[in-house]
């Protein structure tokens, strides 16, 4: 037989250098194959389709908001501020949503013992990011154009990207907390996902939170994602009232909360390895 | 060179499957891994494979290690087998082209290349699986009892396969028949049974413990079937099934 044997490309690289090549191999091939999946089925185009959430809710939102007509909560376009509320927030739900998958018990035993979990939750973060980056963008584009909001275009673009980074490292570190919970209480599967959305409404989607009144406001103030929202609206509101935004706050809170699900993780591993 | 440091692995809280092995291992040689039946022969293979962590110690892998020969749990069945295949070649750095060909070359998949990987049978999929080992580099291939899918008409394929990658690359094959760890090894690692394993540079040492091993083992249970028999009268097969009524 006169086969050429398919032969590596790298072998005299070196033990750290081959480390970090297969982590970009895995990395690489991860995203070519995440991207067109979903739940391990195929689905062209899969990322996109959970882009198509936050427009249906910024639709519903806004024909509700026209109906009673009210006015714009704050500025002057109705579908750019429930559209900078939203999209956050949708950032934040699905990347939390969606994590639970790799680390789930069966997807770990459907790979090759070179993809570490680790290795998916990035790619899986990552296309979420990009999907939703995707999808966002199309949306405020679509505002500036066809309905002549100028606002639609952030005047502040380093703190749009910045404060969406890290409501999805918010969103990851929930994501790995449920991952773990939902493993040991199967229930949490199916309860996270209507919290999940119902935390949409606290978040501050159509309503200005600092007009809230002063007792109240407080209770909100410790729901992380109404920072991330405000964060990101002030990029596109140069005086958006800020007085109850704490950017200290969600970022402890993300450090604290990937902190305690890494630490979950690594500590009932063993267990959970057991339990199924 | 593999080295295992105090590496231990327990299934579900029993009793520890390997306990405390700390040896070095050759990853450039043909090396039989000898042992009874339940001696930890598969389990040794995942650990060094990383399919299972071990539960204490750690494994230095100083080479490029496989998966477990035929290992076909990371297909994706919506799939095609050509995207299946492509994405195995790119996570083990070989380039994608080359592979497919290679596959295709000595599997006879004609147009089923391109369906999802769940259209072929389970013996299909067998074959694509052991057809990717041997088509993917690596510095250590690592078989758990066979070499190939057992259909006889094709044997000669996957010896030849194998012969070819080995001239090369390093090969650890976990067997308790004498006559594979002849055929494909030239070294050979004996697990025993509640002592610890023993590394043989030389295979016909090794093949003269474990048989002694096997010996001995058979003895010790051929004594306690007579005690046995002589504990219960009825020594007829079956007997325990009918249930005795006490009057």
């Amino acid at each position: 037989m006169t086969q050429t044997y398919p032969s590596g490309r790298i072998y005299a690289a070196g033990p750290r250098r081959l480390a970090l090549r297969n982590q970009y191999n895995v990395l690489s091939a991860l995203l070519f194959r995440e991207a067109g999946m979903r739940h391990g089925q195929k689905f062209a185009l899969g990322y996109l389709a959970s882009g198509i959430e936050p427009l249906v809710i910024v639709a519903t939102i806004g024909l509700l908001f026209s109906a009673l007509s009210q006015d714009p909560p704050y500025g002057s376009s109705l579908l750019l501020f429930i559209g900078t509320g939203v999209f956050p927030i949708y950032l934040f739900i699905h990347t939390s949503l969606r994590l639970r998958q790799p680390l789930n018990a069966v997807a770990q035993r459907q790979r090759f013992p070179i993809e570490r979990p680790f290795d998916h939750i990035l790619v899986h973060a990552l296309l979420h990011l990009v999907s939703s980056a995707l999808v966002a963008i199309v949306f405020f584009a679509g505002l500036y154009m066809f309905l002549g909001v100028n606002a639609a275009i952030p005047g502040d673009p380093i703190a749009a990207v910045l404060s969406l980074l890290v409501v999805l490292m918010l969103g990851i570190a929930t994501g790995i907390l449920n991952s773990v919970i939902a493993r040991i209480v199967p229930a949490w599967d199916l309860l996270w996902p209507g919290i999940a959305r119902a935390s949409l409404h606290f978040s501050g989607p159509y309503f200005v939170a600092a007009y809230l009144t002063p007792d109240t406001r407080w209770y909100f103030a410790l729901n992380p994602v109404i920072h991330g929202v405000n964060w990101f609206r002030h990029a596109f509101y140069p005086f958006y009232p800020n007085e109850l935004t704490d950017h200290a706050y969600i970022i402890t809170f993300t450090a604290v909360l990937l902190f305690l699900g890494l630490l979950l993780e690594a500590g009932t591993r063993r267990y959970l390895e057991e339990k199924d | 060179m593999i080295r295992l440091d105090n590496v231990s692995f327990a299934y579900q809280r029993g009793q520890n499957e390997i306990d405390g092995l700390t040896i070095d291992l050759p990853s450039h040689r043909r090396m039989a891994i000898l042992g009874g039946p339940e001696t930890g022969k598969t389990t040794l293979v995942s650990l060094l494979a990383g399919v299972i962590d071990p539960t204490g110690g750690r494994i230095e892998r100083r080479a490029h290690l496989s998966f477990p020969a035929g290992y076909n749990r990371a297909f994706r069945f919506s799939n095609t087998v050509r995207q299946n295949i492509i994405f195995a070649a790119r996570v083990y750095d070989a380039d994608p082209a080359e592979v497919v060909d290679f596959i295709c070359g000595i599997l006879d998949l004609k147009d089923s290349i391109d369906r999802p990987m769940r259209d072929l049978s389970v013996p299909a999929r067998r074959s694509v699986a052991y057809a990717l080992t041997y088509a993917l580099p690596f510095d250590t291939y690592l078989f758990d009892n066979i070499i190939g899918p057992g259909d006889p008409a094709t044997r000669d394929l996957w010896r030849q396969l194998y012969e070819a990658r080995t001239a090369t690359a390093g090969a650890v094959l976990a067997t308790r028949q004498t006559r594979v760890a002849e055929a494909y090894c030239d070294c050979a690692l004996v697990l025993r049974r509640g002592r610890s394993p023993v590394f043989f540079d030389n295979l016909r040492d090794a093949i003269a413990l474990f048989e002694a091993d096997v010996a001995a083992e058979q003895e010790a249970v051929a004594v306690s079937q007579v005690t046995e028999a002589s504990i219960f009268d009825e020594g007829r097969p079956g007997s325990e099934a009918m249930a005795k009524i006490v009057e």
